[in-house]
């Protein structure tokens, strides 16, 4: 059983830079632990933040987005003004000059994630919800004595559901790549396993021929995931373009 | 000159008239209407002491209380006071020639001799628009129209005061009812006249007073312009609906159900759409409301909504500035005007869906101030474009029950029949693969109907149809309509509707409302068919 997130310090050392054999597939790296692992741990570490922020954004988008949507009025006016003002801001730095301040675990690296990303879903939950909301079918189950809830649960929610899916995968490409960087550049917490981390541990070796297996793997792996998520974001996305135009 | 009081009268243990209270001034004409079997003859019978039922309660002709009168002095006053011409053509003996028969009655009556008596015949006979020849010639070689004048002249023979007159018109073609009714405006100018009949438009023309019979009962009696003007019982609007020489303007409606004896509660109870509980266990005295007697415990057709002083503006433009109106039980009005004259914003109004910025909404006489389930379960709305007023996710079945699962109006086990009989009343199919399709496997017709069985699902009392025909062809749209007007004569729904198609909106319309330049102008009556074409030359310049 491990714990998580994974720790450098949670993993076993043998010689460095060993070539790929039978006890590590795919070698070892200049502090003699095993490539694969290391990989494969980066990865589950990006998924974990991933799934943090994903929910987090997912809950927020959608309370929010569809709040304001039913209530209208000054909450949606006020909300959307500081949607305005957040998607405005250049994110990425400030992200970058917060965690160099206070170099934050997965669990505060996520909140600081979903405090400069959660514009963008709140915006798109809106303007659907807004547009099932103006449309005379919501106007007749006004008529029939629905209320709002009843209307956010049986009408919209059905409808953005899928949407809420496309945000799930774009926050999840979105904080994967984030991370990276941000690893890549050491501002993050340097005991968590990261591939960026590996990526730019990798890159002092370039003159040994050990970059084969101490590059390559990390970075792959990391391309690997952002075009999978990119191409499956694609497909999701022209599925539901087609249920919206049907 | 005639006063009826208390009257009862029973064959065996039915009771064909019951309370009857009458008053007949000299020189008035009363029309009885009603339907076959309301006790119309039995009360003209009784008038001239020719009913062998058990009768109770006095009715005085002239001063005479006819149930005291033995036989003799009864033949006595039908030859001089009052003389009855019976609704059978076949009252008239074949054997005799219709000169034979009328002299008869005069020499009979008025102790003339012969010759004296075939003039005043061959005068009677000419008054009523026939000849000489005519007196020669037996029933069997007369038309019906001329049986019918033969058997009004006999009983105007020796010129009585009073006349009762027993379905005058009924069983002859329509030309020579309008002849007789022509002659006998003249002929019964000084008379006091009763006359029975169903046919409203005989009534209308010839009389000042009417009394609606049904059951024995009196339900509504008032001067006779104003009751068929504005009919207030829900029979005698029933009746007027039913009446195709009224009625010109809407198409033509029954009245649900078949006459049902009862001696409990209201006569008109089984077949009335307002009814309410006590309707049905304590008989509604005949009380004065307003112009008339009404009999109901509802004080007569009651006002399911009004609007009062309506009012909204979007942004800067007044839409509506000051819009009342009532619907009234069963009723359908029209609302008429321009496309953006605000039409739709009244009826959204009304729902709740735009808040209006003034003005009340009163429904069944208590003020809406806040629209909770119970204000929905009775108003309902019928969108224009059935593919944008449903969800294109849910199926049938959801689609329909949706009112259902929101009113919480009974458990979601009984929701499928509920479902299936609206469906039904729709005419729709309502099987299990029926209930699984969704939306765009249906045609526009097809879903509108959905729409309206999603709106009459909840059994509500007012139904708003806000241009439901605009994207249906022809075809379609004449069955929606005229399947919403069954729904109106079965279910006692009241209808607004919101329409720019004139021709479509005569045929639907009890009243129609003028929506200009945000009022609403009560425009006509159109009960009585009215004259239309200044009415089109209206819209003709505003559309």
């Amino acid at each position: 059983m491990i714990s998580l997130p994974i720790t450098y310090s949670m993993l076993q050392r043998d010689e460095i830079f060993m070539k790929p054999s039978r006890l590590h597939i795919i070698g070892t790296n200049w502090a003699g632990q095993d490539v694969f692992q290391l990989v494969l741990s980066g990865t589950v570490n990006s998924i974990l933040l991933s799934i943090l922020v994903v929910l987090g954004t997912n809950v927020i988008s959608l309370i929010l987005g569809s709040l304001m949507a039913l209530y209208g009025k000054s909450l949606e006016r006020i909300l959307l003004r500081i949607i305005d003002i957040f998607i405005a801001l250049p994110s990425n730095i400030l992200i970058m000059a917060v965690s160099i301040y206070i170099k934050p675990s997965i669990f505060w690296f996520s909140v600081i994630l979903l405090i400069f990303g959660w514009a963008q879903g709140t915006r798109l939950i809106w303007s659907h919800s807004k547009r099932i909301i103006n449309k005379d079918y919501i106007n007749a189950v006004k008529s029939f004595g629905g209320n709002r809830f009843y209307i956010l649960r049986k009408h919209i929610l059905r409808e953005i559901l899928p949407l809420l899916l496309v945000i799930a995968i774009q926050s999840a490409r979105r904080t994967i790549l984030i991370e990276s960087s941000l690893s890549f550049l050491g501002i993050t917490n340097p005991e968590i396993v990261s591939l960026g981390k590996l990526i730019n541990g990798s890159l002092d070796f370039l003159y040994l021929d050990v970059w084969k297996w101490c590059l390559l793997p990390p970075l792959l792996s990391l391309i690997l995931i952002l075009v999978s998520l990119g191409f499956l974001g694609i497909r999701i996305e022209g599925k539901i373009d087609r249920r919206f135009k049907s | 000159m005639i006063e009826i009081v208390g009257l009862d009268v029973s064959y065996s243990e039915k009771k064909i008239l019951k309370n009857i209270n009458l008053t007949i001034d000299k020189g008035e004409k009363l029309a009885i209407i009603g339907e076959s079997g309301a006790g119309k003859t039995t009360l003209a019978l009784t008038l001239l002491g020719l009913c062998k039922g058990r009768i109770n309660g006095r009715v005085i002709v002239d001063g005479i209380e006819v149930s005291k009168l033995d036989e003799r002095k009864l033949k006595e006053l039908r030859w001089r006071k009052i003389s009855i011409a019976f609704q059978n053509l076949d009252a008239l003996n074949p054997a005799l020639t219709i000169g034979e028969q009328i002299t008869e009655v005069i020499i009979e009556k008025g102790n003339k001799s012969k010759k004296d008596a075939y003039l005043e015949a061959l005068n009677l006979v000419n008054l009523l628009g026939l000849d000489e020849s005519h007196l020669e010639q037996f029933p069997s070689q007369l038309s019906g129209g001329e049986r019918r004048k033969v058997i009004i002249a006999m009983a105007l023979a020796n010129s009585p005061d009073i006349v009762v007159l027993d379905e005058p018109t009924s069983s002859i073609d329509i030309d020579s009812r309008d002849e007789i009714i022509e002659i006998l405006r003249d002929i019964l100018r000084d008379k006091t006249v009763m006359i029975n009949t169903h046919d409203l438009k005989l009534a209308y023309e010839l009389t000042d007073k009417v009394a609606v019979l049904y059951g024995g009962r009196i339900l509504e009696y008032g001067e006779t312009k104003k009751i068929i003007e504005n009919p207030r019982h829900p029979y005698t609007r029933g009746l007027l609906r039913s009446s195709p020489s009224l009625n010109k303007g809407k198409d033509l409606q029954g009245i649900p159900g078949v006459f049902e004896y009862t001696d409990e509660g209201c006569p008109f109870f089984n077949r009335c759409v307002q009814k309410g509980e006590i309707c049905g266990i304590e008989t509604p005295r005949l009380l004065k409301v307003n112009d008339r007697m009404i009999a109901c415990h509802k004080g007569g057709i009651e006002k399911v909504l009004e609007v009062r002083s309506l009012s909204k503006s979007f942004s800067s433009r007044r839409i509506l500035k000051d819009v009342n109106f009532s619907l009234y039980s069963g009723e359908s009005i029209t609302i008429l005007g321009k496309t953006g004259s605000g039409k739709s914003t009244i009826a959204k109004c009304i729902m709740g869906i735009i808040e209006p910025d003034d003005g009340e909404i009163l429904l069944f006489n208590r003020r809406i101030t806040k629209r909770d389930l119970e204000f929905y379960r009775n108003i309902q709305m019928v969108f224009q474009d059935p593919f944008e007023s449903i969800n294109p996710r849910f199926n049938i079945y959801e689609v329909v029950s949706e009112p259902l699962l929101i009113q919480k109006i009974v458990d979601r086990e009984a929701h499928l029949e509920l479902v299936k009989d609206a469906l039904k009343s729709v005419q729709l199919p309502y099987d299990e693969e029926f209930l699984k399709l969704y939306p765009h496997q249906l045609s526009g017709g097809e879903l509108q109907r959905v729409a309206i069985a999603r709106a009459i699902v909840v059994k509500p009392k007012i139904l708003i149809a806000d241009e439901i025909t605009a994207f249906l062809d022809v075809s379609i749209q004449a069955k929606i309509m005229k399947l919403l007007l069954d729904l109106q004569e079965n279910l006692g729904l009241s209808l607004i509707f919101i329409l720019h198609d004139i021709a479509l909106v005569k045929k639907v319309s009890d009243r129609i409302l003028l929506l200009n330049d945000g009022v609403l102008e009560d425009y006509r009556s159109l009960e009585l068919g009215g004259d239309i074409y200044e009415y089109e030359g209206t819209m003709g310049r505003m559309c």
